[in-house]
Parts: structure tokens; sequence; C-alpha cells
């Protein structure tokens, strides 16, 4: 990979906390990609290190192919926009954009220029002279976008840059930020524990676990083809079971505490496999078929989490609340089709697919 | 609503109890404060025959009293910006990194701080006065009959003495800031193209800046009005107008002069202290700080390990060099004995130690200096009871929170919290100058008592009490008790598991400052100690103003008592206290 980022084999320790232990991934130019996690799973840690504000204790982090370890943060060229900003509070919205540029010796026309230009951009025209201290959430992270981006960085690192703000200005500005990157044809990492987030407009998303990689994919296969336990839950999926696969005449079957259900590939022996939560629905006509008492059930706006006793199991599934949904204690009949409702862990099943 | 009414009305009016606890305070404050210092006002305008100005005017216009204010601001610059220099690397070090001994390092830097000015002075006397061990290990080496440097009465040991004081404020005070400022601040600037030297001086500085302006100022008013140091260190050459009052007051006896200059003084710390409060409200600035644990490093590298080593070798060389130096020497002998002087030993003795049980003067005035540890001790606790008496209800009313603030408590607790805090920014010579031209005469006449010496330390030691009581009062909120309640606790229970708790250490701490300030006082005392009555201070200075090997010895093993009693109390406070320095 010439063109662009490269991590190979990162490791990095604090004491006895490994923080990042074998970590490689590369960012083609142009591309976003998301690096998407629990917190304390490495992943600032990571972009500290990329920005060179810390050494790695091995591996190497190449630009185009060249090594950049060795070169101060101040002469990489990356860019780094901080999860509460870091906005200079002694200087006013002009001064902290212009600071960039006036560590580049620019020109004063240049850099009023400039910074006119990221201010537009982040749609803050008219804030120049207003002091950071008034600035709401919002014009903060606008502000801190537009410092961060005024340099024109060939990399710019995004450090949970919606976590400080309330859930209607984030799905709003998610949206926005996810323009401007992409307007610009930015390089970024745009770190994140929200899924969502990463899912709206990185071209790949890095999952990390615990200072490992667990999977690198596009935000529909991450989603689709969770690699491991550990992803499927991360992203909210909890039906997981243990059960042990063979094939039959009618075709491959799981034998697990649920029941005994049909299988989508060919697999033998100890499997470990998702029930996805959304692909099940009320009714009685299906391909396959489970039958189990309503315990708990919670509305979410458009969609209904419903908990449910399968087996003396606990499963949870998501309905659509455009239909009724059966109350507490109704014995109830869910269907599914196996093709998109289950799917096999890779690490434990013999009979590897694709 | 009527029923509320009807309950409140059997209940005292809330501001009778408000007044009831500022009673005392204010009684003391009012006789022992403010008549004295209106007194000197008189005193001062007395021989005005022309306009109330006309004095100052007078004062300003002599040209030796124009050479006293200008050294003194002279060398209060002088000193503050050295302190200042030697002071900032050691609070990086102690803001950004974490390493062993650190507690111990900060806590070491605090002794000079606490140390009676006269033992400070003594301290550099032993290591660097003409008897000190630098002067004596060059004359052995060299051969020489006379000591080759002249360190004493210099400019520059007024300003090392000062720098030695007062690093521990650039430490705790700029670290403390610099410990909780978000590092991120200088990460961004990086990774946006600065260079190390640019983040120091366009992010890290101007950040610090108020920090480090609360740190010089206070600073700059200890040094304004330092007495002890310039008496001792700067021998007649030099004089403050700190001492200058003393001289125009023991040794001219031109009250009103040393009046006029009293009131100079007072109006340029009270002038310091106000900016000193507004800096340190602007330190409250909304800077996003920062808990320790994200902003401190370890020393990792051995670039890193270097500096630190160097910086706390270069701190504690000067911090407890001069200190090492007065304890060894109290125990060393380089002189003839007494009447031998052809005989010489060297080697270690007790005998400065011992002679301080004799009286060698026979005289009336001339106790033995064994009478002034006693006498100094018998002080300080007359000190602690005083100061403690007064200053519980004191802290206690401060410590109430006022829903409403125009409540009459509410509006006491702002008014008066700053004129509990004046006597600080006086100089204990003027306080000492205002007892002697206001209570030698009816209605208040204890020029005899010797009851002035604690009342005078007890005004120098109020502020501290209160400062170091009213958070720990604070934080006993009412949700504790009520809470302490729920869970089945008595009165008698909440004061024993809660209240006494909380504020025990709190009343310890208070003490012990009291107790350490009455000892070592000596502004104050030098004024208005009568002589058949002498402090340790007092006693050291009067050792120290005379010649000869014994006396000199003397001094030290005086100095050196009060050096460990003082440290060893300032070590009780570091471990009990609850509030930061930053609170005085």
């Amino acid at each position: 990979m010439e063109n662009g980022l490269t991590l190979t084999e990162i490791y990095k320790s604090f004491g006895d906390l490994k923080a990042l232990s074998g970590v490689s991934f590369d960012v083609t130019q142009g591309e976003i990609v998301a690096l998407l996690g629990p917190s304390g799973c490495g992943k600032s840690t990571l972009l500290n290190l990329i920005a060179g504000l810390d050494d790695p204790d091995y591996g190497s982090i190449a630009w185009n192919g060249e090594s950049v370890a060795g070169i101060p943060p101040h002469q990489r060229g990356f860019g780094l926009m901080f999860q509460d900003y870091a906005l200079f509070p002694h200087m006013n919205v002009f001064d902290n954009i212009a600071f960039g540029l006036r560590m580049t010796h620019l020109q004063n026309p240049e850099i009023k220029q400039r910074v006119n230009e990221a201010l537009t951009l982040v749609g803050m025209q008219g804030f120049s002279h207003r002091d950071i201290v008034n600035l709401s959430g919002g014009e903060q992270q606008r502000v801190a976008l537009a410092r961060s981006l005024a340099p024109r960085p060939h990399l710019l690192m995004l450090d949970e840059p919606l976590g400080a703000l309330d859930r209607t200005l984030r799905e709003r500005l998610v949206v926005e930020l996810g323009d401007i990157l992409h307007q610009l044809h930015q390089t970024a990492i745009y770190v994140t524990h929200d899924q969502e987030e990463a899912f709206a407009f990185a071209n790949r998303v890095v999952l990390l676990n615990a200072g490992k990689v667990e999977q690198i994919d596009s935000p529909q296969n991450i989603y689709h083809q969770p690699a491991s336990e550990f992803v499927a839950r991360f992203l909210g999926m909890d039906n997981i079971f243990k059960g042990v696969a063979r094939q039959v005449d009618s075709g491959n079957i799981v034998e697990s505490q649920i029941g005994t259900l049909p299988l989508p590939q060919p697999a033998s022996g100890e499997i470990t496999f998702l029930l996805r939560p959304d692909a099940v629905s009320l009714g009685v006509e299906g391909a396959c078929h489970l039958k189990g008492r309503v315990a708990r059930r919670s509305f979410r706006g458009s969609a209904c989490r419903l908990t449910a006793e399968v087996n003396q199991t606990l499963l949870t599934f998501e309905f659509s609340t455009s239909q009724p949904i059966p109350p507490v204690g109704e014995t109830v009949d869910f269907i599914f089709n196996p093709e998109e409702a289950i799917w096999v862990f890779q690490y434990n099943n013999l009979n590897k697919t694709t | 609503m009527r029923e509320a009414k009807h309950t409140k009305n059997h209940k005292l009016p809330s501001w009778v109890g408000a007044l009831a606890l500022w009673v005392a305070p204010l009684i003391f404050l009012g006789v022992f404060y403010f008549y004295p210092l209106a007194n000197i006002l008189g005193v001062s305008l007395a021989r005005s025959s022309q306009s109330a100005l006309s004095p100052f005017v007078q004062a300003f216009r002599s040209s030796s009293i124009q050479h006293v204010l200008w050294f003194t601001i002279w060398q209060a610059l002088l000193s503050t910006l050295l302190t200042l220099l030697f002071g900032l690397p050691g609070a990086y070090l102690m803001a950004r990194y974490n390493f062993r001994g650190k507690a111990l390092v900060l806590a070491l830097s605090g002794i000079p701080f606490v140390l009676p000015t006269l033992v400070v002075a003594t301290a550099f006397n032993a290591l660097l006065g003409p008897r000190g061990w630098v002067n004596l290990a060059l004359m052995a080496v060299f051969d020489l009959s006379q000591p080759p440097i002249s360190f004493i009465n210099s400019l520059g040991a007024i300003l090392i003495a000062h720098v030695f004081y007062n690093t521990t404020i650039v430490l705790r005070l700029v670290g403390d800031f610099w410990s909780h400022l978000d590092p991120r601040m200088g990460q961004a600037a990086r990774v946006l193209g600065a260079g190390k030297w640019q983040e120091l001086r366009h992010i890290t500085l101007p950040l610090l800046a108020p920090s480090i302006a609360a740190a010089a100022l206070l600073v700059f008013i200890f040094v304004f009005t330092s007495f002890g140091v310039i008496l001792v260190l700067g021998g007649p050459r030099y004089a403050t107008l700190e001492v200058e009052i003393y001289n125009q007051t023991l040794s001219l006896f031109n009250l009103p002069l040393a009046a006029v200059l009293s009131l100079i003084q007072l109006a340029c710390t009270l002038l310091f202290s106000i900016i000193y409060t507004r800096l340190v409200k602007q330190l409250a600035r909304p800077l996003s700080l920062q808990p320790r644990r994200y902003t401190q490093h370890t020393l990792n590298t051995w670039q890193r390990k270097m500096m630190a080593t160097l910086l706390i070798t270069f701190l504690l060389g000067l911090l407890t060099t001069p200190l090492l130096a007065l304890a060894a020497r109290s125990f060393t002998r380089f002189e003839a004995d007494r009447g031998q002087h052809s005989q010489v030993h060297y080697g270690l003795t007790l005998d400065f130690y011992q002679e301080l049980f004799i009286n060698r003067q026979q005289s009336v005035f001339y106790v033995p200096p064994a009478r002034a540890l006693s006498i100094s001790f018998t002080y300080a606790a007359i000190t602690v009871l005083l100061a403690l008496v007064l200053g519980f209800p004191a802290a206690w009313s401060l410590s109430r929170e006022y829903d409403d603030r125009k409540m009459f408590g509410a509006f006491m607790n702002r008014f008066l919290d700053p004129l509990l805090m004046l006597p600080l920014g006086t100089s204990a010579v003027t306080l000492g100058l205002g007892f002697i031209v206001a209570l030698d005469h009816p209605p208040l006449d204890l020029r005899a008592s010797p009851i002035l010496v604690p009342l005078a330390h007890t005004l120098v030691a109020f502020p501290f009490v209160v400062r170091s009581l009213t958070p720990a009062l604070r934080s006993i909120r009412p949700r504790l008790r009520q809470a302490a309640a729920t869970l089945g606790a008595t009165p008698l229970q909440t004061l024993r598991h809660i209240d006494l708790p909380l504020t025990g250490r709190a009343i310890v701490v208070a003490a012990t400052f009291a107790f350490t300030i009455s000892l070592g006082e000596f502004g104050a005392t030098a004024m208005i100690s009568r002589p058949e009555y002498p402090t340790i201070p007092v006693a050291i200075y009067r050792f120290i103003s005379q010649p000869g090997a014994q006396n000199y010895g003397q001094a030290l093993a005086l100095s050196a008592i009060l050096m460990v009693v003082t440290t060893l109390g300032m070590l009780a406070i570091e471990r009990f206290r609850v509030a930061d320095i930053g609170e005085f």
C-alpha cells in the first residue's frame, strides 16, 4: 500500500496495561476509515501514535510508504481533532483557526482567506471574533473542525468528535460532517464508540477490541457478517448460542438450547451462531418457526424490542411498531428465513463459508 | 403558609445568631487591629499643620526616604524575577511528571517558606557568613587569615534568601495550576504545526499567565515587606520600608515618620492584595481543567530522567544546603574555648546547646536563653488558645451557606471575609508599631504587660486559623448530618462520628499554624517585646548582633531548635491539612 497510511503490527503498553497489541490496517487516500470499539479499546492511543504525540513500542507507521518514526507531530502534516476539541481558550474563533496557518508562516491575507474558507465550510461565517467560551457545544465542534481542516492536513483524525453533544445535534452533525469530509476528498480516520456514527459515512470500519483488530470491512459487511461473537454483541445482537451442527437428509441443522434449527450453509461439529434480532417476524407460516412467551417489551419509537422466553432461554427480537405487538405473558409464534436470520461465526466452524 | 409563619415566630430571627458568632472576633479585631491602625493614622497626621497630606508629601520629598522606597521596590522586583526563574522549571517538573519521592521534594521545598526569617538568616550565615562553612573551608585550604567571601551585608545575600524563601510559592501555585492544564491544548498546537518552543510561547505560557502573575505578585508582596532577612543579611547599608519603620521607631524614636511610612506600606500591600485576589479569581476561568492522572507522565526516557535529576538536585541544593549547614554548624566548634585564646579545639560539641541554660551576664535584662525557650512556648500556647477561641466562631459563620444573598448572615459573610484577611496584608512591624502607639495610654494601657506579644501573634495567626477551619466546617454539609440522622444516629453520635472527625484534623492544623507562627514571629515581637521577656527569635537576633564565637554558636543552636520545631509542625500540617496552599 503505497498511497496513504499504513500501520503494521503496532504494539503499545502503559505499564502492565497492553493498550495495543499487533494492530495493522491501512487507509488509502481519499478514504474515510472509522475506528470503532468500546471505550478503553485503544482507539485514542492509536490516534496519538499516528499523530506523533507518543511512540509505539513496536511496529511501523508509514505515510505513502515512508516511515514517519522520529518525525515530530508538527512536521507530520496530520491533523487531529480532539474529543473535547481542545480549543485555545485565550484566543477567539479566528485566532484558533488561524493558529495552524500561522505556524507555517503564511502571509496575513492568505491566512484570512483560508480562515474564512474554513468558516464557510462549517457554516460559521461571521463568528470569527467570537470568544471560545461563549460558543455552544455544536459551535465549538464546528470551530474545532475548521481549525483542524484549515492547514489542509494529508490525514485528518477525529477523536469522538460528536461524543460531547446531545443526541439530536449529533444526528444532524454526523450528516454534515460526512458531507464536508467527502466533499473535500479528505483522507480521515474517525474514532467512535457509536456504530451508527461509524456506519454513517465511513468507507471501511476497523473494529477494535482490547487493543486488537476484530474485523476490518465495509459497514454493510460488518453488520451482516460479523467476524466474531464480540463484533455481534458490540453491534447489539445478543442472540448468540452454541450448538452441534450436522447434515441430515433435508439439509443442514444445528441442535441447540433453543431447539433444532436449519442452517443456511453446510456445517458440522460445534458451532457458534447468531439469530438476528431484526430478521424474525410474528406469524405462523414461514420457513422456520419458534414458539415463545413474551417476557418483556420495550417501545423505542419506530421499533419495539421484545424479549421472549423460548425453551427457557431469553431471546431478543426487534419488530416494526407498525404491527400490533403482543403483550407480556402471551405465547406467540415467530417465523424466520434461515438464510437471513442465522449467521454462523467462522472461527470455530470447520467447514468455513464466506 | 400561615402555619409556617407561626412556627417561625417562635425562633429568634436568624440575624441574631449570625451576629452573636461575630461578636468576639469583631471586638478583637476592632480593639487590636483597627484601633491601633487608627492611632497610627492619628500620629502621622498629628504634626501636619497645613493639610492632611503634607506629612506624606514631606516623606516622599526626603531623599533618604526616596532611597528606601526605591530600594524596597527594586529588591522586591529582582527577588520576584529570580524566584520565578528558579521556580518555573521546578513547577514544570512537578506539574507534568510523576516520580517516586515527589511528595518528599515538595514537602522539603515548603520548609523554608515556613521557617522564621531569623532562622533563615542564620542558616545562610552558617553557610556563607564569615564563620560559615564555605569561608572556613576556603581559609583552611588556602591558609587565609580573613574570610575570603563577604556574602553577608550584600544585596546578593538578600536576593538569595528571598529566592530560598519563596520558591515553593511558584512550585505550588504554578505547579498545581499547570498540573491540571489540559495537555491536549499543547498537543492540539503540535498537531497544527507548532514546534515545542512555539507550543510553550503561544499556548502554555499564555494559559499559565494568570497563575504565574498570581505567584509573582504573592512573592512580591512577601519580599516587599521583608524584614528579618534584610535586617540580618543586609546589614546597616540596606533598608526596606519595613526595616526603616523599625529603625525610625526603636533607634530614632521618630514615631510620626514611622507612622507615615507604615501607612504608605499598608496602602501598597492593600493594592497588591486586591490585584492578587482579582488574579486568583481569573484562575477560575473555564479552562477545562483535567484531573492529574490525565496530565502527568512517568519519567520514562533517559532525557527526562536526566532533566528531573538535575532540576531536583538544583532545587534541593539551594533549599536544603543552608539548613543542613545550620544544623551541622551548631554542633561544631572551630574557635578557642571561652577564655582560652591560645588553645583551639576543633570538633563536635554540645557546648552551644549547654550554654543556652547559663546566664553569663548576671543581669536583670539579660535572661538565660533557656528562658527565651520557655517564654516562647508560653506565648505560643496562649496564641493557640486565643486564635482558636476567636477563629472558630468566625470560621463557623463563614462556612454557613445562605440561600438568599440578601439575608443578614450572607451580607456579613461577604463583608467580613475580606476584612478578616486584612491583618495578613499588614506588615508585622506595622502591627507592632500600632500596639506601641495605641496601647500605651488609657483607655488601654498594656505597655508593661507581657500579654501584648501573644495578642500580636494572635492577630498574625488569625487569618491562617480561619482559613484552615472554614473549608473543613464547610465540608460538613447539612446533608451529612441529615444522612446520619436518617441512618439512626442521635445528635450526640452525629457530633462524635461526623462533625468531630471532619473538623478534628482542621483544628489540629489551625492550632499548629498558630503555634509555629507564634514561635517564629519576629517583626512585631521585635517592636513590642520587653527586654526581660525575649522570645526565641529576639534572643537569636541579640546573639547574632553581638561579636564572638560563643554568641554566634548560641544563635545557631537556638535557630536549629526553632528550625526543628517549625519543621515538625509544618510536616504535621502537611499530613493533616484539608485545603491546599492556594487557600492563602
